[in-house]
């Protein structure tokens, strides 16, 4: 039984550091050709209609009921302890600085992340990166790198229309159900919120999105196996990206306010 | 005729599996050479390692005087540009149309106008006898048809060498036929070729030379009457009287 645990022990570990080397020399990857020509601009193009059009009624449900969600649950418990016109300042600083960049991740991790590696995973057992390869072309030019970038540039775009669609929800409920006048709403919102509170929310994304979209190309790229194959990469690239979203946040958070409080002093 | 292809000592594991243990054999100029050898012999790993899709792991891959085994990715492009690999299943991109497909490597390693490639893309489709499949996505055509698009794609740049991984495979015999017709045109305009094949009429058909892939080694080797009339391991392979 002992031996058994250390084996899978061990397995665990032997999985883990593969992972954490692949993850290194596909980012050493992306940086190094990144540089370097052929150029595919159409190809990041269409994986940011793909990555950014496709998901926004996705992104704009989420934020829009978040906000609604907040703003009834805090108001309510705040009306307790006369708090009800805190509302506008508590919903509005949680969506900026933590809940819009977190779901919107969130969502495009289940959304984006499963679709790159169940494309590419596709690809690959039918071997057509394989035939990239064998015309002479770069996987790495020509799959992985529109879709890091694409996702670089359209998750803190979504991520900005998130919170403006969750203010806005709660705003909705802040009106119609806590019975606060619309425009008190309006300049508590925007006299909580500073540039460094946006600015923080959407720098986060910077790095969730590259989390998605790395672990995305390197579950696909790794494929094996098939249709199942397919399935499980997705699940891992899914469960993956989630994870390191969610156990990043807060590291990020703690390092903004370290930074926040050095750039004020 | 010089060598136009040499390996030497190949040897390559998978996992705690040895599949080669010390394969060598050597193509001229202008031949066509079949490998034949049981499921899993390791046929398409050869194959496979001489446009260097796999690196083997003790030996040489020589093709066109480069060793393979000494080359990064980005070293094996213009090299790759000489050498075409014909996929099994054809390997066509799902997201593209025949036309794209074909269009492919020529947007990728020619400076042609887009009128120019689209002239050069009809003509090859009318020659592998696929008028009017240009704007047809590979989902919908046969599995003869996807061969022959694998085909036409790999051959659009006029390569020197040409990798054929099982191109007869689950072909009925007018696809077949087609197919042999475009392997011995190509070896009449001197290309150098290597068939991965099970399929013994089409080896016969085409191949200067063969060889039998068998434990990790290159086990029969000669001309397909030799080694088909001969009583030997090929003919025993041939027979089913061997895996």
């Amino acid at each position: 039984m002992i031996q058994n645990f250390i084996e899978d022990f061990g397995t665990q570990v032997n999985t883990f550091l593969r992972f954490l080397g692949g993850i290194f020399f596909l980012t050493r990857d992306f940086c190094l050709d990144i540089r370097t020509r052929p150029f595919y601009p159409i190809l990041v193009i269409e994986q940011m209609y793909q990555i950014g059009i496709r998901s926004l009624s996705l992104v704009c449900a989420t934020a829009l009921s978040t906000g609604m969600v907040m703003a009834l649950q805090f108001g309510f418990g705040l009306e307790r302890f006369g708090g009800k016109y805190y509302v506008p300042k508590v919903v509005a600083l949680s969506l900026i600085r933590e809940l819009g960049p977190v779901f919107t991740s969130l969502m495009l991790a289940g959304r984006i992340g499963a679709g790159i590696t169940a494309e590419i995973g596709s690809m690959n057992v039918s071997q057509q990166i394989d035939a990239i390869r064998a015309l002479g072309t770069s996987p790495i030019k020509k799959i992985v790198i529109p879709r890091v970038l694409a996702c670089l540039i359209v998750l803190p775009m979504l991520t900005v229309i998130a919170n403006f669609v969750g203010i806005a929800g709660s705003l909705i409920i802040g009106v119609t159900e806590l019975g606060l006048d619309p425009y008190f709403y309006y300049q508590k919102v925007i006299y909580t919120i500073t540039i460094t509170d946006f600015v923080v929310g959407v720098a986060k994304t910077l790095f969730f999105a590259f989390f998605i979209s790395v672990v995305g190309c390197y579950y696909g790229l790794r494929t094996q196996g098939g249709t199942q194959g397919v399935g499980i990469a997705t699940t891992k690239s899914v469960v993956t990206s989630s994870i390191l979203i969610v156990i990043s946040d807060f590291f990020l958070t703690k390092l903004f306010w370290m930074v926040e409080k050095w750039l004020a002093s | 005729m010089a060598s136009v292809i040499e390996v030497k000592h190949f040897a390559k594991k998978f996992g705690n599996k040895t599949v080669h243990r010390d394969v060598n054999l050597e193509v001229k100029e202008g031949q066509c050479v079949g490998l034949i050898g049981g499921s899993g012999a390791g046929k398409s790993v050869i194959l496979r390692s001489l446009i260097g899709l796999e690196k083997p792991d003790a030996g040489e891959v020589i093709v066109l005087g480069q060793n393979l085994a000494l080359l990064k990715e980005k070293e094996l492009i213009p090299l790759r540009q000489k050498v075409a690999y014909v996929f099994q299943g054809g390997a066509l991109f799902d997201s593209m149309t025949v036309a794209e497909n074909l269009a492919y490597p020529l947007r990728e390693h020619t400076h042609l106008s887009n009128k120019e490639i689209q002239k050069k893309v009809t003509a090859t489709l009318n020659a592998y006898d696929l008028k009017g499949t240009e704007k047809v996505m590979p989902a919908e055509l046969s599995g003869g048809m996807q061969k022959r698009v694998g085909l036409a794609r790999a051959t659009i740049l006029d390569p020197q060498v040409v990798l054929f991984d099982e191109p007869t495979a689950g072909l009925d015999p007018y696809n077949t036929k087609q197919i042999q017709f475009r392997i011995l045109e190509l070896k009449k305009r001197g290309v150098t070729s290597i068939l991965v094949t099970h399929d013994m009429p089409t080896a016969s058909a085409v191949c200067d030379h063969m060889f039998l892939l068998l434990d990790g080694q290159i086990a029969a080797g000669g001309t397909p009457d030799e080694l088909l009339t001969k009583k030997g391991l090929m003919s025993q392979f041939i027979n089913g009287e061997r895996e």
